[in-house]
This record gives C-alpha cells, sequence and structure tokens, in this order.
C-alpha cells in the first residue's frame, strides 16, 4: 500500500515536472502546471456571437445573478457584473437590504469604472460612456472603437487560468465572461 | 491655565483625525466623484485620465470630455497584466511577471518606476502607507504552485523589498483599511487580517462557508463577492464584524 502511495506520488511528481517542462520551453515558465479535473473554480468563458441579439447597450429590469463577477462602488450604488453580459445595478444605501434596481446590459463587459455620473465600461473591442445622472435613462453617450483590438480574436482569454474551450462550431468568439465553471477543461 | 491646556487638547485630537484622515483611504478618496472597484480591476480613474490593463499593456485615455474618450498611449508591459491599483501618485499593477510600479505624475504619460519580481506570479495588489500587500496564486517555484500573501516594502519605490510572506490556500482578491486587511481564498473561504503591526498580518477570522474572490472596504463597510452571490459585512477596527445582507446567486 505504502509501496503503490509512493509510486503514485512519484508518478504525480513525474507528470507534473514533464508538464513543467514543456511548458518551461513553451512558455518561459510563466503558467503553472494544470491540474485536472478541478471541479468548480472561477475562470473564463467564451462569449459567442450568436448569444447575443445584439450588441447594444441599454437597461433592463432586474435579472437574476447567475454568474456573479467583479464588483464596483459607486455613490451607495453597486455594480455587479454578470458574466460579460452587463452589470447589475443594486442601490446600496441601506447595506441591510440592497435592493436590485435594474440591469445595464453591456455586451462583452469585462470592467467599468465611473467618475461623475459617467460609467466607462469595455464592450468587447470598444470602450463605452454610459450615462448615470439618471437612473431612468441610463444610456450610452460615447464609445471609442477598437481599444482592444486583439480582445475577439483570441481563441484563449485575457488571464493565465482556467477557461471553458473554445468550442469553434458555436460560431464566432467574441470575448470572454469572468465566472463559475463548471471542470473547465483547458488552461493557459 | 487649565482652559489653554483643554483647548491644546482639542487641537490636537483634530489634528490627529484630519492627519489620519489622509492616510486612510487609497485615492478613491481624493475625488468624491470617483467610484471605488475591487482589487482585481482592470480599470481605474485617476482625475481625466482612464488607466487600463489588458493582458498585454497599461492604456492611458483621456476622459476629460466623456462623451469623447481618447486614448492616448499604449504601454507594452509584457504577459499576463491583471490588475492595477492607484495609491499615492502611483499605479501597482500586478501581473504574473511580478508588481510593477508606474509614476502618475505626469498623469498623461505614466512613466516607468520599477517591477517586484518574487517568484513568477503576482496577482492582486493594494496598497496602504509604505506596504504593498500582494496575493500570489498558483504561483511556480519549480513545479511546487504557491500559494501566498506577500507584504512589500513600497516606501522607497525605486526598490520594492519583501517583508514578509504568509501561507495562504487559493487567494484572490483584497482589501486593506487601516488595521484590517481581508484576503478572499476563492472556494475556500475569506480570512480577516490584523495588521497593527502593518508587516504582520495576523489571522483573526476565516470564514470558510463563505466562497470568495473580491472585496471592497469603504469605511466599515466589507462587500464581498463570490460564486455564491453579494455579502456584505460591517466591520470595525477592533476586528468585530456583522453580515449585514447576501443577495445570493439564483
Amino acid at each position: 500500500m505504502a509501496l503503490k502511495t509512493i509510486l503514485l506520488s512519484f508518478r504525480r511528481v513525474f507528470l507534473l515536472c514533464a508538464s513543467f517542462i514543456i511548458l518551461l520551453v513553451a512558455s518561459s515558465c510563466e503558467t503553472d502546471p494544470p491540474l485536472f479535473p478541478v471541479g468548480e473554480v472561477m475562470g473564463y468563458k467564451p462569449l459567442y456571437a450568436s448569444d447575443f441579439v445584439d450588441t447594444d447597450v441599454r437597461v433592463i429590469e432586474p435579472q437574476p445573478i447567475n454568474n456573479p463577477g467583479k464588483i464596483y462602488y459607486y455613490g451607495s450604488y453597486l455594480f455587479l457584473n454578470e458574466g460579460g453580459y452587463g452589470v447589475h445595478l443594486i442601490n446600496n444605501v441601506d447595506p441591510s437590504n440592497p435592493r436590485q434596481v435594474g440591469f445595464i446590459k453591456i455586451p462583452g463587459v469585462g470592467d467599468v469604472a465611473i467618475r461623475g455620473n459617467m460609467m466607462f465600461a469595455n464592450s468587447f473591442r470598444d470602450l463605452v460612456t454610459i450615462d448615470l445622472s439618471d437612473l431612468a435613462n441610463i444610456r450610452e453617450v460615447g464609445r471609442l472603437e477598437d481599444v482592444f483590438p486583439d480582445a475577439p480574436s483570441n481563441l484563449v482569454p485575457p488571464d493565465r487560468g482556467y477557461f471553458e474551450c473554445v468550442d469553434t462550431e458555436k460560431g464566432r468568439v467574441l470575448g470572454w465572461g469572468y465566472q463559475l465553471l463548471d471542470n473547465p477543461k483547458c488552461f493557459r | 491655565m487649565k482652559n489653554f491646556t483643554y483647548r491644546y487638547t482639542i487641537l490636537i485630537i483634530i489634528l490627529v483625525f484630519s492627519l489620519s484622515g489622509c492616510s486612510l483611504d487609497s485615492e478613491n478618496s481624493f475625488d468624491p466623484g470617483t467610484g471605488q472597484g475591487g482589487s482585481l480591476a482592470r480599470f481605474t480613474i485617476l482625475d481625466n485620465f482612464l488607466y487600463i490593463v489588458d493582458d498585454t499593456s497599461l492604456k492611458t485615455v483621456d476622459i476629460s470630455d466623456p462623451l469623447n474618450p481618447h486614448l492616448l498611449s499604449t504601454t507594452l508591459l509584457g504577459r499576463g497584466i491583471e490588475t492595477i491599483f492607484p495609491y499615492g501618485g502611483y499605479l501597482f499593477i500586478g501581473s504574473t511577471d511580478g508588481m510593477f510600479i508606474y509614476s502618475v505624475e505626469q498623469p498623461d504619460n505614466p512613466t516607468f518606476v520599477s517591477i517586484f519580481s518574487h517568484l513568477t506570479a503576482c496577482d492582486p495588489v493594494v496598497v496602504q502607507g509604505d506596504y504593498a500587500y500582494v496575493t500570489l496564486r498558483d504561483g511556480v517555484d519549480c513545479w511546487q504552485a504557491i500559494n501566498q500573501l506577500e507584504v512589500v516594502n513600497v516606501s522607497n519605490v525605486f526598490d520594492p523589498r519583501l517583508e514578509r510572506t504568509v501561507p495562504m490556500r487559493n487567494p484572490h482578491g483584497l482589501g486593506v483599511d487601516e488595521r484590517i486587511l481581508f484576503v478572499t481564498e476563492g472556494t475556500f473561504g475569506l480570512k480577516q487580517f490584523q495588521l497593527d503591526n502593518p508587516t504582520n498580518p495576523v489571522e483573526l477570522r476565516f470564514i470558510d462557508t463563505l466562497k470568495a474572490f473580491d472585496v471592497i472596504m469603504n469605511n466599515g463597510l466589507l462587500m464581498v463577492v463570490g460564486q455564491d452571490g453579494l455579502f456584505q459585512f460591517g466591520y470595525g477596527q477592533d476586528g468585530s464584524m456583522v453580515l449585514l445582507s447576501a443577495i445570493k446567486r439564483q
């Protein structure tokens, strides 16, 4: 039993070393050896063109939180990324009783930052400005195109780590959403 | 005489308060019109400039006219650029190669100051006073994965020095506010540290039921996001912590 365990651990070390050497050669020691299976982990999921009816920025009614991502705090409001589809708008005047008041659809969003009621967000290749000064009428007011030229063409996500492999049959990848993944099979 | 002492005491109290008020928060407090991101943010705003890190570069965008933002520059930094944190006139950039420090003395033209490169993977970074707190997730030291919190002395930005490492399980985002530090541990939970000595984080609490990957700390309000949803706590500098609300993943 003990011998078997030792052999197994030798095998594990060997495998790790082998994959490490391969990685070392391939990427000069920038990533760690992937370990599979990994179960539930945070990571990137491809966003396919076919997932979006359109790429317009607009506000819709509050949506269920399925894939909570990054958060941003501004003037008693919380903005919670939803897997690259947009941000939940949460009234947090009373942190004991936060209320979802809307969902800002921003296809391909990864990050937002806000100053003076203007929200800046990435939407696939573009940087968009969204006016928040009237919460009943949140809308896109500016767009700088092709700031992120590499985003859509990549078959790998913007960060190292686990990601859901691209299924080319689903069409073109427009970007990536950061969310909980169920046992992803890819790693970079 | 008594009145005189009394006046002095009041003066000193006011002085101490205003001084500590200056050192409490990061850049976000300088401009009340700017929001606050978590440590995993890739966007940050300082005055009229939006700084963005993507996988390989730092982009500077002029947003003085928010309706017509324009890209001023793209500075190549290498690979695996992941997070950006502004503090004291510098941008602290987390990447897989280490922590870059850029000066924004000229805000339209960030300039390289130094890189702190200990192991091959540094991730989110937050800074307070003379110290940067960096989490290292699945870092590579030969074939052993390293997970730890690093305390880096950045009092000399040209020469950041490692002060201490604290072993972790799978650290992601983190936040610091005076004497309290929170570090998320991914699916393993959330850790609270006390920083009476800023170079020696002492673990106060480990909530292993709260899956967490980033936090925002704002004047006694802790916002935690994890795969189960958004959780808010009140926290005190004495180490107290109370759950305020939870918006759960549906």
